[in-house]
C-alpha cells in the first residue's frame, strides 16, 4: 500500500522554502499522515515561504540602504559635481556595457562602484575551471569545498584590484580627453592606487556580506547583494530614461544581462543546496 | 539581585513544552504541548524558526535521532532545555510570579 501523500505543488514548495531543515519537512509529512488536511499542510508550507523570505527581505532592504548611503561617497579624488557628464558622453560607449554588468552602480562612480561584479565573474570562472581541472572539480562535488572558495576568492580580489585600476585609469584618460574636465582631481599612481584600496574594501565587503547569508542559509547571498545593487540604482536609470539621456537598448540591454546573471547564480546556489542535501 | 529574564511568551511556552516533554521533545510534540496548553494553533515553521533562535543563544541543543519510514527517511530533531536555558525560566517564573501579585483583578472570583 502506499503511503498517503501531501499535494504534491505543496510538497514541492516545502522543500524548497525548508532550505535543508529536514526535520521540518520531516514533521510536516508525520503530522499529515496522522490525519492532518490538505489545507493544513499549504498553511504550513505558505508560513515556510513567510518566515523564511521576511528575513532575506529584511537582508536584502538592509543591503539596499547601504548601497543607497554608499552612494554619497564617491571615489576618493573623482569630482562627484562633473560624474554626471561622465555619464552624458558614456552614452552608447565601452562604458554604459560595463555599467550593465556592475548592475547600474559603476555610472555613480561611487565607493560600490563594482559592486560585487567581481565576486560574480570569479565564481563564473571558478565553476568554468573546476570543469576543466580534476582538482577543483573533485572539491567543487564535496559539500566543504574550500578550494573552490579560496579560489574564488582570491580571483575576486585581483579582478577588483584590475577592474579598479582599470576603471582609474579610464576616469584620468576621459579627463584628459574631456581638455580638463577635472573629473579627477590629480591624476597618477595616487588616485589608482587610492581606488584600488576603496574599492577592493567595499566590495570585499558586500562579499562578506554575501557569504554570511548563504552560509546562514538565509538566502542565496550573491542573488541578494547583486539585486539590492539593481534595486538601489533605480532611481539614477529612471530618470535618464524619461529626460532621453538613456538609449532604451542600453536599458534592454541591462535587463537581458541583469536576468542573465541571476538565472545563472540561481542555478549555481540551487546545485548547491542540492549537493549539500545529497551528502 | 540582577534578573536577567529575556524570554518572550513564544519562547517560553516552548521553553516549558520542552521540560515536560524530556527525552521525546521534537517539533510535532512540542507543537501539539503548546496548542494543547493554549488552544493557540501553532505553525511548525515559526516553531523551528524560535527553536533556532534559542538554541543560538545557547538555551537549548538538539541533536537529530535516526531516520524512520513514516516521516519519509528523515530524521526528528530532538531538543533538549540546557543549564543555562533552566536558569532563564526560573528567572522568568520568579519575575512573573512576583508581579502577578497582588493585583485583585487577577484574585480568584473577580471578573
Amino acid at each position: 500500500m502506499t503511503e498517503k501523500q501531501p499535494p504534491a505543488l505543496a510538497r514541492w514548495l516545502v522543500k524548497q522554502a525548508a532550505r535543508g531543515n529536514e526535520a521540518l519537512v520531516g514533521d510536516l509529512l508525520e503530522e499529515y499522515r496522522r490525519g492532518r488536511s490538505a489545507v493544513w499542510y499549504w498553511r504550513q508550507a505558505l508560513t515556510i515561504v513567510v518566515v523564511g523570505r521576511s528575513t532575506a527581505a529584511a537582508l536584502a532592504f538592509g543591503i539596499v540602504a547601504l548601497y543607497i548611503l554608499g552612494s554619497y561617497f564617491p571615489i576618493p579624488g573623482a569630482n562627484a559635481s562633473v560624474l554626471d557628464l561622465v555619464n552624458r558622453r558614456a552614452v552608447g560607449a565601452p562604458f554604459q556595457l560595463f555599467n550593465v554588468l556592475f548592475g547600474g552602480q559603476l555610472s555613480g562612480l561611487t565607493v560600490f562602484a563594482l559592486g560585487i561584479g567581481p565576486y560574480i565573474s570569479a565564481a563564473f570562472l571558478v565553476q568554468g575551471a573546476a570543469l576543466v581541472w580534476r582538482f577543483l572539480n573533485r572539491h567543487a562535488e564535496s559539500w566543504r569545498p574550500v578550494p573552490v572558495v579560496a579560489s574564488t576568492w582570491c580571483v575576486a580580489l585581483v579582478l577588483c584590484a584590475a577592474q579598479a585600476v582599470g576603471l582609474a585609469t579610464f576616469l584620468e584618460r576621459v579627463s584628459a580627453a574631456g581638455g580638463g574636465l577635472p573629473i579627477v582631481d590629480s591624476p597618477g599612481w595616487t588616485f589608482r592606487f587610492t581606488t584600488l584600496v576603496t574599492l577592493t574594501a567595499s566590495t570585499t565587503c558586500l562579499m562578506l556580506i554575501s557569504d554570511q547569508i548563504s552560509k546562514r542559509r538565509l538566502g542565496n547571498g550573491m542573488l541578494l547583494v547583486f539585486g539590492a545593487g539593481i534595486v538601489a540604482a533605480v532611481p539614477g536609470i529612471v530618470g535618464p530614461l524619461v529626460t532621453g539621456r538613456m538609449d532604451p537598448f542600453a536599458l534592454l540591454n541591462m535587463l537581458v544581462v541583469n536576468t542573465a546573471v541571476v538565472t545563472v547564480v540561481s542555478l549555481g546556489y540551487r546545485r548547491a543546496i542540492e549537493r549539500e542535501l545529497a551528502s | 539581585m540582577e534578573q536577567r529574564f529575556s524570554l518572550g511568551a513564544f519562547d517560553l511556552l516552548i521553553m516549558l513544552a520542552l521540560m515536560r516533554l524530556g527525552e521525546a521533545a521534537y517539533g510535532v510534540p512540542i507543537a501539539r504541548e503548546i496548542e494543547d496548553a493554549s488552544g493557540r494553533v501553532v505553525a511548525l515553521a515559526t516553531l523551528y524558526a524560535t527553536l533556532t533562535r534559542l538554541e543560538k543563544k545557547g538555551l537549548i541543543t538538539s541533536q537529530l535521532g535516526e531516520p524512520t519510514a513514516e516521516r519519509g527517511g528523515r530524521a526528528k530533531r530532538y531538543f533538549r532545555v540546557t543549564a543555562k536555558g533552566t536558569r532563564e525560566v526560573r528567572d522568568a517564573q520568579r519575575v512573573l510570579t512576583s508581579m502577578w501579585q497582588g493585583i485583585p483583578k487577577l484574585k480568584r472570583g473577580v471578573a
